[in-house]
């Protein structure tokens, strides 16, 4: 109770309301722009926190996550194309409204849908996230191999595309998280006498090389098209307006934000993929789904109220397991990490302080998007057209070469980001995704001490295997893992039966991109 | 479909060579590295089979479809790779400031070898006021560490 109140009087000091709303606006900016995802915004800006305390840190980039999700929209309402890919929903009927002469109505729908998602989604993490913590007290080498093994496993949902390759990357993200030290013995391992591999890969130069440098080199290659905005004109009293729509559905704002949240929990799928299922429900649900596709305002408060309820789901796995939700929150991960706090029971007992203030900032943060969201509307839309990405690579690579470089102050970092931009940059070209190998570097070396301890207590209790699979929590792990390895099979026998429009519209666009 | 064959056969020499590798450590550090290069040596060789399937061939068939139609500039992609790759390795020789504006002007000079003269300057002009900008901001504001050399 202390740190409850404790936080919510640090939320409420100017400093970090200040910060609140500089990591949205922020975040806002990046998002809108096409081609840079909430991971970069995070990533890129990860460096402006270097010199704060932790909860200043923390605050700031918890506005910039759901900024940048939310500036998403901008891009995808004005120009049919989503600034991030957890708008490509939003993009089916916000820029159909846009095009009616109705992007102010889209904006603020959306605004009002990521706010309240966004709540919905901090209100679970709040309610959700200590017990969880508490929980996972109960956790031993066995428990963590298996949830490392199920964290994984979702690797075969998420890539439906080609979940081999999902694998693989999975895979190769293990085999390069074992670079370095060996977490039981100590010993060196694929250092190649390389003093700067010898304590591993660092998990944020390798995040903003996976994430930024193939962004950057994908501009460079699309040739620089240049997407002209929908120009619009802010109305007095839209928000009144909007609102007496949104609240007539509460049902779809309250179903799409518990889809948002869900999805974000399980890890790996994120606030893209949220966005999706969301949309296609509503579509499902609908009394008109002729009208979706066509400016529907439920479309858009489904695709925004789930993308941003996502944001909270994501950071429940995150903050109690270590397993992040989503691609920002591996980045949201690595920021922790630096900062010298672990995820699990210790951020809510020993860090309670900071750890609620973080959560309640996100409340503040989904609050502020509503003014800012709809005062930095204008300035955001000029940002999607107006800055020549001629100019925006290069600053891209730029803040990339500075967030890489200033962790350990090491250029060694730089040349790890460089040579993970240019795996995930040669990996895309041949299909695969960054998200898996990120699940998987993060995941390594907790799936291997799972592994290797269990061995030996299991060695020590004359059980070597039995070990793995008589615990309770294992049982229930290793069922969760059967399911989520099982799913890819049984969703194309679905597919396969359904021959529902929405879906074939939905798919090919979900398999576009995978970060957000 | 080409691809994908290279690229499962680049995996598999990595796997192969990851496990060999792994055959130097002692019996705790090698097992899990040994455990992930078998598994993706098994996971490369089933995606280099499956780039023989029909399913596969109709799949590569209507990327390279819609390819044609992008076009990607593997000439600006190869430069700047280039820039990228000498700005990198010039950051602790000239410092910072420095190696990022002379990268930032080859980009720019690059991307827009085809736009008139005034556009190209005026994205001189913002690059070098956009990296003069974060620097200071990082050095004397946030206090954050840069890469030094040479000049500044």
């Amino acid at each position: 109770m202390p740190s409850l109140l404790e936080a919510l009087l640090t939320v409420a000091h100017p400093v970090n309301l200040v910060l609140v709303a500089l990591g949205v606006g922020a975040g806002i900016v990046v998002g809108a722009l096409p081609g840079l995802t909430a991971t970069m915004a995070i990533a890129l800006l990860v460096p402006f926190t270097f010199g704060m305390n932790v909860t200043h840190a923390l605050v700031l980039l918890g506005g910039i996550y759901c900024g940048a999700i939310y500036g998403g929209s901008y891009a995808a309402i004005l120009i049919n194309t989503p600034g991030t890919p957890a708008a490509i929903a939003t993009t089916f009927d916000g820029f159909a409204l846009a095009k009616k002469g109705h992007a102010y109505r889209a904006i603020v729908v959306a605004t009002v849908a990521s706010a309240i998602g966004g709540l919905v989604g901090v209100g679970f993490l709040i309610f959700l996230a200590p017990p969880l913590a508490r929980a996972s007290l109960q956790f031993g080498p066995p428990e963590f191999f298996w949830l490392t093994v199920f964290g994984l496993t979702i690797i075969a949902t998420i890539s439906p595309k080609s979940t081999v390759k999902g694998l693989i990357g999975g895979a190769l993200g293990l085999l390069i998280g074992t670079i370095g030290i060996a977490p039981v013995d100590g010993a060196v391992r694929y250092a190649f006498r390389t003093v700067a591999l010898q304590n591993g890969i660092t998990l944020i130069p390798a995040l903003i090389g996976l994430f930024c440098l193939p962004e950057i080199l994908d501009m460079i290659a699309s040739r620089f098209h240049r997407e002209t905005a929908i120009p619009y004109r802010p109305q007095r009293h839209m928000l009144r307006r909007v609102w007496r729509i949104v609240a007539r559905k509460p049902w779809l704002l309250l179903r799409s934000s518990v889809i948002g949240t869900v999805i974000g929990i399980i890890p790996g799928a994120g606030a893209n993929i949220a966005g999706m299922v969301s949309y296609n429900e509503a579509v499902r649900v609908s009394r008109k789904p002729q009208e979706f596709g066509e400016g529907s305002l439920e479309g858009i408060t489904a695709s925004e109220a789930a993308n941003n309820a996502g944001v909270g789901g994501s950071l429940v796995p995150l903050l109690t397991l270590g397993i992040p939700g989503a691609p920002p929150a591996a980045v949201l991960l690595g920021a922790l990490l630096l900062k010298g706090m672990r995820p699990g029971a210790e951020l809510f007992t020993v860090h309670a302080s900071v750890t609620y203030t973080f959560m309640f900032s996100l409340v503040v943060a989904n609050v502020l998007l509503l003014p800012l969201g709809i005062l930095l509307g204008k300035g955001a839309s000029k940002v999607v057209t107006g800055l020549p990405t001629t100019v925006l690579a290069p600053l891209v690579f730029f803040l990339s070469v500075i967030g890489a470089f200033a962790i350990q102050n090491n250029v060694g970092d730089v040349y790890v980001m460089l040579a993970m931009g240019l795996v995930g940059f040669l990996g895309r070209r041949v299909g695969f995704q960054p998200g898996p190998i990120v699940l998987g570097l993060i995941l390594g070396a907790m799936c291997e001490q799972g592994l290797v301890q269990s061995m030996l207590l299991g060695r020590a209790a004359g059980t070597p295997v039995a070990i793995f699979f008589t615990r309770p929590i294992s049982i229930v792990l290793i069922a969760l893992t059967v399911l989520s390895a099982g799913w890819p099979l049984l969703a194309r026998v679905r597919q396969r039966r359904t021959s529902d429009e929405t879906a074939a519209h939905i798919h090919p666009l979900l398999e576009e991109k995978r970060d957000d | 479909m080409t691809k994908d064959r290279i690229a499962a056969l680049a995996l598999v020499g990595v796997g192969v060579l990851a496990w060999i590798e792994a055959q130097r450590y002692g019996p705790l550090s090698r097992l899990f590295p040994q455990v992930v290069s078998i598994a993706l040596v098994l996971l490369s060789l089933v995606m280099f089979a499956s780039s023989f399937t029909a399913r596969s061939r109709r799949a590569a068939e209507r990327q390279a479809e819609s390819r044609e139609h992008e076009r990607p500039d593997v000439r600006g992609v190869l430069l700047s790779l280039l820039v990228i790759v000498a700005w990198t390795l010039l950051l602790e020789v000239l410092g910072v400031w420095t190696s990022s504006v002379i990268a930032f002007v080859s980009l720019v000079v690059i991307l827009r070898s085809t736009e008139r003269a005034a556009v190209v300057w005026k994205s001189i002009a913002l690059g070098v006021v956009l990296v003069t900008g974060f620097v200071l901001l990082f050095r004397v504001v946030l206090r954050v560490p840069l890469p030094e050399g040479v000049f500044w």
